[in-house]
């Protein structure tokens, strides 16, 4: 497979870099993350998004458990209100990629560009790339029942290298559990940040919108990217297939043109609850299938993060 | 159920294919990892019941769709089917007609047309015919009949009851008349109730189940009878499908004995007798290996071999001999082909010692020297063998009397009676003539110069209800020396001149020359009267141009001899004289031969008439004396049937029994057996009588079959069809006939079916999702 030169992709335009079945073409995850971040920020200046600045606010509003000595005294003369005084350190937003790597990640069916897994990577490497560049602070959180790797987060450019280590190297786990992971990032993560979460979200909304509950309890913001297969969307299949399962040993002999209705109702039903949760919880959820570009994620995690500036 | 195409049954098995692929696909799947399991379970199971009551709902349908198209293709026929289709406006009337003519015994194969007719007509009745249907059978042979007076209903019963009646028909012997057939049927048609008598009624429908004889069609010209045209017009007019149903052979060559006679007008016992079989070729080659079998009295006689080209007609000339008097039969058989009916002849004639003759001589009672007698050349035109020895070669045995014994004589005794120039009949003798006469005694009268005419016509004429054909009247004389009358023919076909009309031989007949004659009047209306039948005249002549030549004095002359038959008699009248006061006729050829022949004429016309047509009644008439109480007539089938006399009452007919068999319907050899005691404690003695009954041998031998072209020709705008007699079970004879493909025959609606089960089977995939899976 060749390698596009980074930065002058064929035709010009970088924003192809944008595709999933282009970027399944690239090895490596830095330029991979390059290319998404660069072609995406070349968008922007005819995006919704044109004018954004990249420069941060100095202070925050005060807020119970800021130390008062962080109180910026002069800015409360000037306004008559209460801002605390932020450190460079803290100006930065501390983001974690919390990125599922359980077996049903490894979905990839025919017509999809890259599994569930591989996309939600590009996805980690991009908002990764991203972020540091940003100044931001970013971690790295893989699971599948638990959590399998911590990488805590920095805002040191080359903390990319470890952050694309890790994902390069993660191989699929076992079978998720979402809502027990978050329990447990709601438990370890005590400072406030934002929790981009990368999953298919397969397994049992209650519990997953409790673990979300949980995080948000916290004071977490947290971004939900549910990233599902093209087919599993829209479950295009004809022919009698054995479906098998990628998490334990379920498997299904169907008649994919007689359930397929069926079959998307009940994913749709599925879809509502994790949306109305998100809503009831004022969570972010954004849905992708691996045949969309990466800018959508990306736009989504801009804005979601001028919003928490805001806040 | 009957199926005509019932090796196709086997594509029913393809039912099952849809099964397999059914089984096949449910094992034969991709596998593919996936990841919303849980979705998917819960679909399964939402949809499992539905699933498979939608999988096995359209097996189903694509099981009985493969099975309606299989059963289609194998054309079931079903009758309880047929009735399902059945409706009031789809009721069929149905007129089918068998032709009954001998050819329809033609055998090709292991069936005669006959056979392959009834049973088509069974299978049709079978199966395309229903409660409210109607049916009506008729018969075509000679004569159109029908089964019966009103059309039936086609009910279980009604069909029952036509089938065994049809099964018991037989066909007749007689040829056939399909086209005087037609107008019968036509006739009948009305029959059916509301048959195209009103907008939107029942159109009959015709069924003529026949081997498509040609000369049934076109004999003589027989569809352009005006009969036969109008009949055509009608069933164009009324549009009545007319269906001719072909049950015979596709190439029937034929060879038959299309007659056989005797040469001889009375056979005489020991005479060499001149028997003429006549055989001919329908075939379309030359004939191979024929054998021309002769049998006498059951015993074969002579066997010949015979050649025939095609469309030759032989005559084959066997001599034979009979040294027993009474009835003999003789029976020719052509061993050849197929329709054994026109194979074989029979001749049942009667043996005689010899023929016994009364001649009353005139001349005897005036005193007449032996030469100068009335009949002296006539005994030796009758007699011709002298006296002695010799004599018994004689056929005719004369008695010759004077007319005074007459009165006396056993009239009974006789075959005939020759009255030579009598003057007058004495008493009772004209009463006692005229009624052994029309017991069929013949009688010669000669007249002559000394015949009385007024007691003539007082006594025998009668004004026409005596014995004589003609009044007798005034003498007629040639009128000088150079003038004459010599003997005219208008045709030679009676027998008596029959000798002479070879063109050779009528030079015989002309050279009598006659000088005298007596001038009889015929009644008015002899021409029209069967019964007076002039057979030559006189013609006056003259000598021309010094005598080299003579010339007719010209128109028609007086009658020369009259025939007169009366009761089963016949008279015979010459009006000239036997002797050679009148004429040099006894010098001549024609005299011997005319008068010889004229005997055996009169005497064979007294025998009853025992070779028959088919259908003619026998009728035999028998003295007291020949009663018999116990008589069985034995016919060609074996059955025996008694038989009794009846005594007739008719005028002057004493005691006299008759006979009578009307029902000779089958050709071939009956036998009477009388049985009787002479007197009561005598032995009992037995006679036997045959008569024999022969088709109508000619053109309806003649097998060849008409093309339906011709046909269409014959009869123009008639809604014509020709099938095979395969084909015409249970198909309507037209759709507008049968209200549209209703008859039994399955295919159509099970088609219809599958093609409505094929739109099901669209509609349910499309609704079931299925439309690509098997």
């Amino acid at each position: 497979m060749a390698r596009e030169p980074a930065g002058t992709a064929a035709g010009g335009d970088i924003r192809r870099y944008l595709l999933p079945d282009v970027l399944a073409r690239l090895r490596g995850l830095d330029l991979v993350a390059r290319l998404v971040v660069e072609g995406f920020v070349t968008g922007l200046h005819r995006s919704p998004y044109h004018g954004f600045s990249v420069e941060f606010a100095e202070y925050r509003e005060y807020t119970p458990g800021d130390e008062i000595k962080h109180i910026d005294w002069k800015v409360f003369g000037r306004t008559d209100r209460y801002y605390v005084k932020v450190y460079e350190e803290e100006t930065n937003l501390q983001a974690f990629l919390v990125l599922d790597k359980s077996a049903s990640m490894r979905l990839q069916s025919p017509e999809a560009p890259a599994s569930k897994l591989q996309y939600a990577t590009w996805i980690a490497a991009s908002l990764a790339y991203l972020m540091l560049a940003q100044r931001d602070s970013v971690g790295l959180v893989t699971f599948d029942t638990e959590v399998r790797d911590f990488v805590p987060p920095s805002q040191h450019p080359s903390h990319l290298k470890v952050m694309l280590g890790h994902l390069d190297q993660m191989e699929p786990g076992h079978e998720s559990d979402l809502g027990a992971v978050m329990h447990a990032l709601a438990e370890q993560v005590r400072r406030k940040g934002l929790f981009i979460v990368i999953s298919d979200l397969l397994d049992d909304p209650e519990k997953i919108l409790f673990g979300l509950r949980h995080l948000r309890y916290r004071r977490h913001e947290v971004i939900l990217f549910q990233v599902l297969d093209p087919a599993e969307r829209t479950f295009p299949l004809r022919d009698m297939t054995k479906l098998v399962a990628l998490e334990g040993e379920a498997e299904e002999i169907v008649d994919p043109i007689a359930i397929r209705k069926s079959y998307l109702e009940e994913l749709e039903r599925f879809l509502d609850a994790i949306r109305n949760g998100c809503r009831n919880t004022r969570t972010d959820y954004v849905l992708l299938d691996t045949s969309m570009p990466l800018g959508i994620a990306l736009a989504r995690y801009l804005a979601t993060r001028s919003e928490v500036k805001l806040r | 159920m009957t199926f005509l195409n019932l090796a196709l049954l086997w594509l029913a098995g393809l039912a099952a294919v849809p099964v397999l692929i059914y089984l096949f696909h449910r094992h034969r799947y991709r596998v593919m990892p996936w990841a919303a399991m849980e979705f998917l379970r819960r679909a399964v199971q939402r949809n499992r019941r539905r699933l498979r009551l939608e999988n096995l709902l359209l097996l189903a349908v694509r099981v009985l769709l493969i099975l309606l198209v299989a059963l289609a293709v194998a054309r079931p026929v079903s009758e309880q089917a047929a009735r399902l289709f059945a409706g009031e406006q789809r009721r069929r009337h149905v007129l089918l007609a068998l032709d009954t003519s001998y050819s329809m015994t033609h055998r090709h194969g292991v069936r005669s047309a006959w056979e392959r007719a009834v049973g088509a007509a069974r299978g049709f009745i079978d199966a395309g015919l229903d409660q409210g249907d109607r049916l009506a059978i008729a018969l075509l042979g000679a004569h159109a009949q029908f089964l019966y007076e009103e059309p039936v209903f086609a009910d279980a019963q009604g069909r029952e009851r036509v089938v065994r009646e049809l099964e018991e028909l037989e066909p007749s012997a007689t040829a056939g008349d399909l086209a005087g057939g037609l107008a019968a049927l036509v006739e009948y048609l009305p029959r059916f109730q509301g048959a195209a008598a009103a907008p939107g009624g029942v159109i009959p429908e015709v069924l003529v189940f026949t081997d498509l004889q040609r000369t049934a069609l076109v004999r003589e010209g027989a569809l352009a009878d005006p009969a036969a045209v109008a009949a055509a017009r009608r069933l164009a007019e009324l549009g009545v499908p007319l269906v001719f149903v072909d049950c015979g052979a596709e190439r029937p060559d034929n060879f038959a004995v299309v007659g056989l006679r005797l040469d001889d007008v009375v056979a005489a016992v020991d005479a060499p007798l001149r028997l003429l079989a006549t055989v001919r070729s329908w075939a379309e080659e030359p004939s191979s290996g024929l054998v021309l079998e002769l049998f006498i009295d059951d015993v074969l006689n002579r066997s010949v071999p015979v050649e025939l080209e095609p469309g030759e007609e032989r005559e084959i000339e066997f001599s034979i001999q009979v040294h027993e008097p009474g009835v003999h039969h003789a029976r020719v058989l052509l061993r050849s082909d197929g329709l054994e009916v026109d194979n074989a002849r029979l001749l049942v004639f009667e043996a005689r010692e010899g023929i016994q003759a009364l001649v009353v001589d005139g001349a005897l009672d005036r005193g007449a020297a032996p030469a100068e007698s009335e009949t002296r050349f006539f005994l030796m035109a009758i007699a011709p063998f002298a006296d002695g020895r010799l004599a018994r070669q004689n056929v005719v045995r004369p008695h010759v009397i004077g007319e005074a014994e007459l009165a006396e004589a056993d009239l009974d005794r006789y075959d005939v009676v020759v009255l030579a120039d009598v003057i007058a009949l004495p008493g009772e003798v004209p009463a006692r003539l005229e009624s052994w006469v029309r017991r069929g005694g013949g009688l010669l009268v000669a007249l002559g110069d000394q015949v009385e005419p007024g007691v003539y016509n007082e006594r025998l004429w009668r004004d026409g209800e005596g014995l004589l054909p003609a009044r007798v009247g005034e003498v007629v004389l040639a009128p000088g020396e150079e003038t004459f009358f010599k003997l005219r023919a208008e045709s030679f076909r009676h027998p008596l001149l029959a000798p002479f009309a070879p063109r050779e031989m009528r030079q015989l007949f002309y050279e009598p020359v006659f000088v005298g004659y007596r001038r009889v009047e015929p009644p008015a209306d002899a021409g029209q009267r069967a019964e007076v039948e002039v057979l030559c005249r006189f013609e006056g002549r003259r000598l021309a141009s010094g005598g080299a030549a003579e010339e007719s004095l010209g128109g028609l002359g007086d009658p020369a001899l009259l025939e007169r038959r009366l009761g089963r008699g016949r008279v015979l009248l010459f009006t000239s004289a036997l002797d050679a006061s009148w004429s040099d006729f006894f010098k001549h050829i024609a005299y011997y031969g005319i008068w010889d022949r004229a005997v055996t004429y009169l005497a064979a016309a007294a025998a009853p008439a025992r070779n028959l047509g088919v259908g003619e009644p026998f009728e035999l008439v028998l003295p007291a004396t020949a009663y018999a109480p116990e008589i069985v007539l034995v016919t060609p089938a074996g059955d025996r049937i008694d038989k009794t006399l009846e005594r007739l009452q008719s005028e002057g007919a004493g005691d006299r029994f008759r006979l009578v068999h009307a029902e000779t319907g089958v050709p071939g050899l009956y036998t009477l057996r009388f049985r009787r005691r002479a007197r009561e404690g005598a032995a009992v003695e037995e006679r036997t009588e045959h008569f024999a009954v022969n088709v109508e041998a000619g053109e309806e031998s003649d097998l060849r079959r008409i093309d339906v072209g011709e046909l269409e020709r014959l009869l123009p705008g008639v809604r014509l069809e020709v099938r095979g007699e395969r084909a015409v079970a249970g198909t309507p004879a037209s759709a507008e006939a049968a209200g549209g493909g209703r008859s039994g025959e399955l295919w159509r609606p099970l088609l219809l079916a599958a093609l409505g089960l094929l739109a099901l089977e669209s509609w349910l995939a499309c609704r079931f999702g299925r439309r690509a899976v098997a």
